[in-house]
């Protein structure tokens, strides 16, 4: 059974699905295509990059609010190393019917918590500023410094 | 047209497609699906796992080498950990189709010759077996020890 398959064995059940879909494209009529889980695993696609654009930017978010509240820290110059490399990879992976999907105020709100109170070089973060003072445009495209000096503005 | 799509936008893409599949799925006549694309991503979903396994073997291997290479080095224990962790994810997404997909003897030839020139703690490796001691269902369920002890000189 391909459902059972899919579970024991993913690479027959793709290979086999796959076979299937062949036949199915020259039209022919089959029973024994499992659906659920082509229609599953097509939609992953799509979301799997989402995901990690997602993820990219909430890198993004957190570096960015690390080299704010840490300023003098010694980790800021490889921190903006890092920072530059999620940029590239974010915008890089985007495509246009993201945009709708991606809250950035979600995402800064859940840098933000994740760092509220940690401690690094033994002191916590200087307060983050309430409102996510960036766009989406801003993270995918915006100069970096111009970026890091937004988050010091929303707060003065 | 959907061919375009997959290459500009790969999320809307997969919601157009996911969608018409599911009229297909219920026996209707759908034209515009992107059957290329649609069969090559279905054998992706197999063949990346299958090279996660072997990526998770591989490096099994590679630290297993770096034990028997320098057994007395401080890493030692966190090499072990790290075995531990590639073995348990190994085992845990392989598939018994993988099993004539996947030459155990390659995977160590290539670990082993991720070591050329490379020395740890400014010292080259000991010796180790230039054959695979070790097979794929030893390497994925065998204890660590047992698996070290096969890589130690006899």
């Amino acid at each position: 059974m391909p459902d059972d398959l899919y579970d024991r064995d993913i690479l027959a059940c793709s290979e086999h699905q796959s076979a299937l879909l062949r036949r199915v494209a020259r039209d022919e009529r089959l029973n024994d295509v499992d659906w659920d889980h082509v229609v599953e695993e097509i939609e992953d696609v799509g979301l799997s990059e989402l995901n990690s654009v997602r993820s990219y930017l909430r890198q993004m978010l957190v570096h960015l609010l690390k080299l704010y509240g840490w300023a003098d820290s010694t980790a800021c110059d490889h921190r903006r190393l890092e920072l530059d490399g999620f940029q590239t990879d974010a915008s890089q992976r985007f495509v246009p019917s993201m945009r709708q999907r991606i809250d950035v105020t979600e995402l800064y709100r859940r840098a933000c918590k994740q760092l509220v109170a940690r401690r690094m070089d033994n002191r916590l973060p200087r307060p983050f500023p309430d409102h996510c003072p960036f766009t989406l445009d801003d993270l995918l495209e915006g100069d970096l410094q111009e970026l890091e000096a937004r988050l010091t503005a929303a707060c003065a | 047209m959907p061919d375009e799509l997959y290459d500009h936008d790969m999320l809307a893409w997969s919601e157009h497609q996911s969608s018409l599949l599911r009229r297909v799925a219920r026996g209707e006549r759908v034209n515009e699906v992107d059957w290329p694309h649609v069969v090559e991503e279905i054998e992706d979903v197999g063949i990346s796992e299958l090279n996660a396994v072997r990526s998770l073997l591989s490096q099994a291997i590679v630290h297993l080498l770096k034990i028997r290479g320098w057994p007395d080095s401080l890493a030692r224990v966190h090499w072990q950990i790290e075995i531990g962790t590639f073995r348990s994810d190994a085992r845990r997404r392989f598939a018994p189709s993988m099993r004539q997909r996947i030459d155990l003897p390659a995977l160590y030839g290539d670990a082993q010759a991720q070591f050329d020139q490379v020395e740890i703690d400014g010292r080259p490796p000991q010796p180790w077996p230039a054959e695979c001691p070790f097979s794929l269902d030893e390497l994925l369920t065998s204890d660590r020890p047992a698996l070290e002890a096969m890589l130690a000189p006899p």
